[in-house]
């Protein structure tokens, strides 16, 4: 009980449970409408869905100017492509936010005018690129774990190597100059390639499992990525999947809430 | 900016926030009504303060467990009015916030069947009702510190008496002067004495106040509070600005005692 109001009197814990909120409404209406239910139920949850989000929007007002203040920070940040990410990300943000107030007002009926279609793909497309660039920093950390990771295998096997003699394994063999009159080279590469892949896949999923906090960003930011495009029109998903990434990154936006320590600093 | 970061992060401040706003928007369109403004720009305010009416209820969605979890503290509490009044007080308020739930289900079309004037009757009962207690606790309070305060400075006045000369001896030994008086005894005092002791009461109050912000600052909250279910159950009503206004004073003085937490009466 302790642990809720703890949770409740955070207003970001507020919103992200309302997002849940408002895409299991996404998926409920999906599944409802593959179902053929009641119309009077189907709008119903429609409703819903709109009341939570026009709430959200709400809630959200003066989020831009955390969105300024997190830029701040990182461009003090010692990693010129950290620093060049995330800043630019939370910039992106911050006018994703802005787009949204300003939908909010047109919404709410302060600015009767508006074309609300327009600010909706406006505020999407930063929303967008602030995925990408939060996607590539993922995807820089993987790179320099998975780096530091086979150096320190690495290390490990030179040092078994020293006190048993060297194995006639593809390791040994030179790869950098295949025979070329052999006959049978594309055959003799996939599986040598087969086992590199392999190799990377083991390693990435070494980093992945010692990194929950890095785990959870790139499945967060990864089911997040599929809303903007689908609204965008860049990669149409449809109704149903919308509301089941939403709802998993919702849920795992949540965790790292009641988790701190699964948040992915900086 | 770092401030705002700060207290935009609590959930219960961004609610005051939105509350300031939706009686602003109340205390706007009262005044626009009787600036005879256009219709247009009326109903926009309205459907504004409606929208947030409903984004605050949605908001509150969970509070009824904060406001039991402050009872059970209030329960262990030494003072026996304090335990009696802050216990009841919160229990009221969860009975209100699960109203207020009700009625967000029913105005977001959940519960279309449902009888949201009752439930409204109902939710404003329990938040008056609270309203009253949270009072009488300030009022307790008042009269402990006026009691210690009356106390602190007859005993500095005896002190002043032991270190100074005695004044002369009144040439009239029977006038009534307020230091010859006894004024536990009202059926002894004349008409021109009782002012004096209510003067010397005001004083007092005023003295109380003056060295309690956090007293101070809940009273008037309070006050300024009471006022909205006083109105809206029809027992006093007051109109739509009185309202409007007496709300965004108490939702200031909310923000206040939020951005400033030695303000928050405790406990």
């Amino acid at each position: 009980m302790d642990s809720w109001v703890r949770f409740n009197s955070q207003s970001q814990a507020k919103e992200r449970v309302f997002r849940a909120a408002q895409y299991a409404c996404t998926l409920l209406g999906y599944t409802l409408q593959k179902g053929g239910s009641g119309v009077e139920l189907l709008k119903m949850v429609k409703q819903l869905e709109t009341h939570i989000s026009l709430t959200r929007k709400l809630m959200r007002l003066g989020n831009s100017a955390e969105a300024v203040e997190a830029a701040k920070r990182a461009v003090h940040l010692s990693d010129s492509v950290l620093r060049l990410c995330l800043t630019v990300a939370h910039l992106n943000k911050a006018m994703y936010f802005a787009c949204d107030n300003v939908l909010w007002a047109g919404k709410a009926g302060l600015l009767p005018k508006l074309d609300q279609d327009k600010w909706s793909q406006r505020s999407f497309r930063y929303y967008l690129f602030a995925l990408i660039l939060n996607l590539t920093r993922d995807a820089y950390e993987i790179r320099l774990l998975m780096e530091r990771e086979a150096r320190s295998s690495h290390g490990g096997s030179n040092a078994t190597w020293t006190s048993s003699p060297p194995s006639p394994s593809p390791e040994n063999g030179d790869l950098s100059h295949p025979h070329p009159s052999s006959s049978s080279f594309p055959v003799a590469i996939l599986p040598l390639l087969s086992e590199r892949f392999g190799r990377q896949f083991h390693l990435l999923g070494t980093v992945l499992r010692s990194n929950p906090p890095l785990l959870l960003d790139l499945l967060k930011n990864a089911c997040d990525v599929f809303i903007p495009l689908d609204r965008l029109g860049i990669y149409p998903t449809g109704q149903g999947f919308v509301g089941a990434c939403g709802l998993a990154s919702s849920i795992l936006s949540i965790l790292t809430i009641v988790h701190p320590w699964l948040k992915l600093k900086p």
